[in-house]
């Protein structure tokens, strides 16, 4: 080779070198499919009757952000402390992680951030000029008076018990929730703007039309309170007690003085709840359901528990009289049920068996067979077809007959965000919103992040933590609480081991997967580079958590 | 230190004393067991390398070139049908000048699933500008890979080491072993010029067109004429140290031959029985094993062969549509070397044999260079013991 050109040639890298960036080469123009962050609703959230954002706040917790954490559960939920108590916890029973160890304990680390927060602060936005007043200060209208107070309006709550609380303090044990906490929550809440009117009964001590008059908005939340009445021969007996009625003396400390042996009729949390609370003051309950212990309509690990500190159950049977000698109750007699074809809850419903009876020996009866609610102070009693009528909102259980302190907090939210919206623009609208439309991030509720949206490479099975419980006796004898709380320690490590389904929480596997380097961090969050990103899709097929999607581009 | 090792186990025991600092490899037989020993090695702390567990051999050697890229001592390992899937990055490697050395069995190619010897996966991969070397003996396998790390490093050319599926890669063998120090004295401190470095950002292999792009190419020639020489010094360097050299070629009783044959790696070794025997009869016969293949020694082998009356060339391979694939390299080689009145062209004849890892005999062979030199082998190229009269396996009837 011509000495001159090998010069050139030594003088050449070994290969071609260019200082230039190639981003000026919009390869990614070519595509016809491209990804896009699209966080999902997880199974928690979608089971959530309060509509938390629970994927989200326990990313903070598990990122060590614990006030964070806090401060977001508390946005869309009042009483966080006393849920994470008493919630019979929907959102662990479709918990992706189940397969992997166990479900995340949801309920444990909700009650941590809710007694964590006891000292947050969160502040409302400007006054809106608009007074609200919301009858009942049970979880329903305690709700539906924080989520207004933050929207900057004035409310007011009324209620004609002592102490704000509603059935939280009248009708569930200490053992279950201790009266403190609940007392921290209201505070709280008092603390956010949320006047409480106790001791006013609306109906008695003023008139609903004088708030009217004076509120742009009044909300029923008044519960039900009012046990069934028991309608059998005998039921008018003195030792025949009302289990709404009961629990509210036995939680006051006002409790009469009890027969030996009780029965207590019925299946439901009421029941459950009075049957181990009088098992604690030294008498024997013997729960009666007229069906099985699967179509009880009780939290089952409240069942379980029950159970445990040796409550007896009289399954398929129905009481028939409550037999009287000389005065005394000597027996509830029963009538033998068995279960027939499924009625309109989906349960088999209980069938009497002809010319089967028997006798339990017992010396009180205790009815905890459902509530009503009492609506007398509102015009038109209990007429369902005028429940929307200008100048009312019900809220909770008045309106749904959920039963569950979650469905309550749950409704209370969405009629205050109904409510908000009446009060700016005067109208009411015509559905309630969706709870999780209001969490203030883009979530594309209608896709759940189902298991098969998940990449199961990235995750390993870790064992669901022990949770501490503390048996006072057996029977037991005090009120005192029975589940202990998680430690700070305890909290994060559950909160780690969250998929975090659905959800984005920036573990940053599609930045570094992504070959053409088309992910970009910007501003704390992540974006496509679109004219460099090729569609390959594999920051798609990598994310973890299914918050990911793939489209067609649209030219 | 003496030992003996098979094969395999010579290659691993050379790229652990060469201290690579990332293997990414996939396993493939009769490799598998140089990168499970290597593997092992990284597991026990004794050898301490990034071992990359990758999902095919195209992306064994993409891990090699990415490790490559920013200044690391790479290895890999493959065979047959995972050599094939890694032709495009073998162009790669080669392109970017990357010092990369890999190790393949030389094993047949399916369909007609076959894991035995046949040079055609190697051979397939002449053109990516790779040097290829052909080893004969385990010793040979464990001096090369060494020998390779030098020589690509000096030319920024990768290196490919052949040893033959099951003749040597699984067949025990006397070996000594250098000391550490003879390996960390041999290899030169390297770093490459191109490195990504995030110091000085560049971008390496950008969009070249044709202002630059051919003069790249020629650099990789350029690099490879160069290489002839290099594989020459680190030869005798090595025998310096160690006592043991190879040569481009390797000549045996080749002087004063009239019949040559031309063989590379194990069938070599068979051959040499075969010349002795032939010589015992008188037969003027030599051999010359071709030891390096690319960079090509043209000059080497014209010397040896330019001269002679008769040089048959032993193919384990076949370029489908013309002869065996060293057959036309050795023509190619002679062309070069014009006949003068004194000295007759020698008459070049191909003998294709030993595929799919049939074995080929000292007989074999004595008879091949027997019925040559009686001029009983007739047309240019011979597919030696697949004649007519051969029993077919009745399980492989399928025309039936």
């Amino acid at each position: 080779m011509p000495a001159a050109e090998s010069c050139w040639l030594d003088e050449l890298a070994e290969v071609a070198l260019s200082e230039q960036s190639t981003t000026a080469i919009n390869t990614g123009s070519w595509k016809s499919i491209a990804p896009r962050y699209e966080d999902k609703l997880p199974p928690c959230s979608e089971l959530c009757p309060a509509g938390n954002d629970i994927s989200k706040v326990l990313s903070l917790l598990a990122k060590s952000d614990v006030a964070g954490a806090a401060k977001l559960l508390r946005t869309t939920n009042p009483i966080p402390a006393t849920l994470g108590r008493v919630c019979p916890h929907f959102c662990e029973s479709h918990c992706n992680r189940d397969a992997l160890g166990g479900s995340i304990t949801v309920h444990m680390l909700e009650r941590f951030l809710g007694d964590y927060s006891l000292a947050d602060e969160l502040w409302p936005s400007a006054k809106s000029g608009k007074k609200v007043a919301v009858i009942g200060a049970g979880p329903a209208g305690i709700s539906a008076a924080y989520a207004l107070t933050l929207k900057g309006h004035e409310v007011q709550v009324f209620d004609d018990k002592p102490k704000p609380g509603g059935y939280l303090r009248t009708g569930i044990p200490d053992y279950r929730l201790p009266k403190t906490t609940l007392d921290r929550e209201i505070a709280l809440a008092e603390r956010v703007g949320v006047r409480f009117r106790p001791n006013t009964r609306v109906g008695r001590d003023i008139a609903i039309e004088s708030l009217q008059k004076r509120f742009h908005a009044v909300i029923v939340a008044v519960g039900l309170h009012k046990s069934r009445a028991l309608d059998v021969p005998g039921a008018d007996h003195s030792n025949v007690y009302s289990g709404v009625e009961l629990l509210e003396s036995i939680l006051a400390g006002e409790a009469p003085k009890l027969p030996r042996v009780v029965a207590v009729i019925g299946g439901g949390n009421t029941a459950i709840d009075v049957a181990r609370s009088v098992l604690r003051l030294g008498v024997k309950p013997i729960v009666v359901y007229r069906r099985t212990e699967k179509e009880m309509p009780a939290i089952a690990s409240e069942v379980e528990e029950a159970k445990k500190e040796s409550v007896e159950f009289q399954f398929l049977a129905a009481p028939a009289q409550v037999v009287i000698q000389n005065g005394n109750i000597v027996a509830l007699e029963c009538q033998k049920m068995k279960l027939g074809n499924p009625d309109s809850s989906g349960r088999r419903s209980p069938v009497a068996i002809a010319n089967e009876k028997f006798r339990i020996d017992v010396s009180g009866v205790i009815a905890a067979t459902g509530e009503l609610a009492d609506l007398s102070f509102v015009r038109k009693e209990n007429d369902h077809e005028n429940k929307k009528y200008d100048g009312y909102f019900f809220a909770g259980d008045v309106a749904t007959g959920q039963g569950t302190v979650a469905a309550a907090v749950g409704h209370g939210l969405q009629v205050a965000a109904s409510v908000d919206s009446y009060l700016r623009t005067g109208n009411r609208p015509p559905d309630l919103p969706d709870l999780r439309r209001l969490w203030g991030r883009n979530v594309k509720v209608e896709k759940v992040a189902a298991a098969e949206l998940l990449n199961p490479a990235y995750f390993h099975t870790r064992p669901q933590p022990a949770i501490t419980t503390i048996q006072h006796g057996l029977p037991p004898t005090t009120f005192d609480e029975i589940a202990q709380g998680f430690d700070l320690e305890e909290a994060q490590s559950e909160a780690r081991r969250c998929l975090c389904c659905g959800t984005c929480n920036q573990c940053l596997n599609c930045y570094y997967w992504c070959p053409d380097i088309a992910v970009h961090r910007e501003n704390g969050g992540l974006t496509i580079d679109s004219m460099h990103c090729k569609g390959c899709g594999i920051c798609v097929e990598e994310c973890p958590r299914g918050a990911m999607s793939m489209g067609e581009v649209l030219r | 230190m003496k030992t003996v090792l098979k094969g395999n186990s010579a290659v691993a025991q050379a790229v652990g004393m060469v201290r690579p600092q990332v293997i990414s490899a996939y396993p493939i037989t009769p490799q598998t067991s140089i990168i499970e020993e290597l593997a092992d090695m990284v597991a026990t702390g004794q050898l301490e390398a990034r071992f990359i567990k990758v999902e095919s051999e195209h992306s064994a050697m993409a891990g090699c070139i990415a490790a490559a890229s920013v200044g690391a001592r790479v290895f890999t390992a493959t065979s047959s049908h995972g050599l094939a899937l890694m032709h495009e990055m073998l162009h790669w490697a080669a392109a970017a000048r990357l010092p990369v050395v890999m190790v393949n069995c030389n094993r047949a190619l399916g369909p007609g699933w076959n894991l035995w010897a046949d040079h055609t996966d190697s051979l397939s991969q002449r053109d990516t500008g790779w040097m290829q070397i052909y080893c004969a003996s385990a010793q040979e396998v464990f001096d090369t890979v060494v020998q390779a790390y030098e020589v690509s490093q000096r030319t920024l050319l990768p290196s490919m080491v052949m040893l033959d599926a099951f003749f040597l890669s699984h067949t025990y063998e006397d070996i000594d072993l250098p000391e550490q120090d003879v390996v960390d004295r041999f290899l030169s401190p390297f770093e490459l010029p191109h490195r990504l470095d995030l110091a000085r950002p560049t971008l390496v292999s950008p969009v070249t067109d044709e202002d630059h792009y051919m003069e790249f190419r020629r650099k990789i020639a350029v690099a490879h004429e160069q290489a002839l020489r290099e594989w020459q010094k680190a030869d005798e360097r090595w025998q310096t140290m160690t006592g043991r050299s190879y040569g481009l070629i390797e000549a045996y009783h080749n002087r004063d031959a009239e019949i040559v044959l031309v063989a590379s790696s194990t069938i070599a070794r068979t051959a040499r029985v075969a010349i002795d025997h032939l010589r015992a009869r008188g037969l003027p016969a030599g051999l010359v094993r071709l030891r390096v293949f690319r960079p090509f020694p043209a000059a080497a082998l014209r010397s040896a062969l330019a001269r002679k009356k008769q040089v048959i060339v032993l193919d384990r391979d076949c370029s489908f549509g013309h002869h065996g694939i060293y057959h036309q390299e050795i023509k190619s080689a002679l062309f070069d070397a014009p006949p003068t009145p004194q000295v007759q062209a020698p008459q070049v004849q191909g003998v294709i044999a030993g595929l799919g890892g049939r074995d080929v005999t000292p007989e074999d062979i004595s008879e091949i260079m027997s019925l040559a030199w009686q001029n009983k082998l007739t047309g240019p190229v011979t597919w030696w013991d697949t004649l007519p009269e051969k029993e077919p396996d009745s399980v492989l009837i399928a025309a039936q």
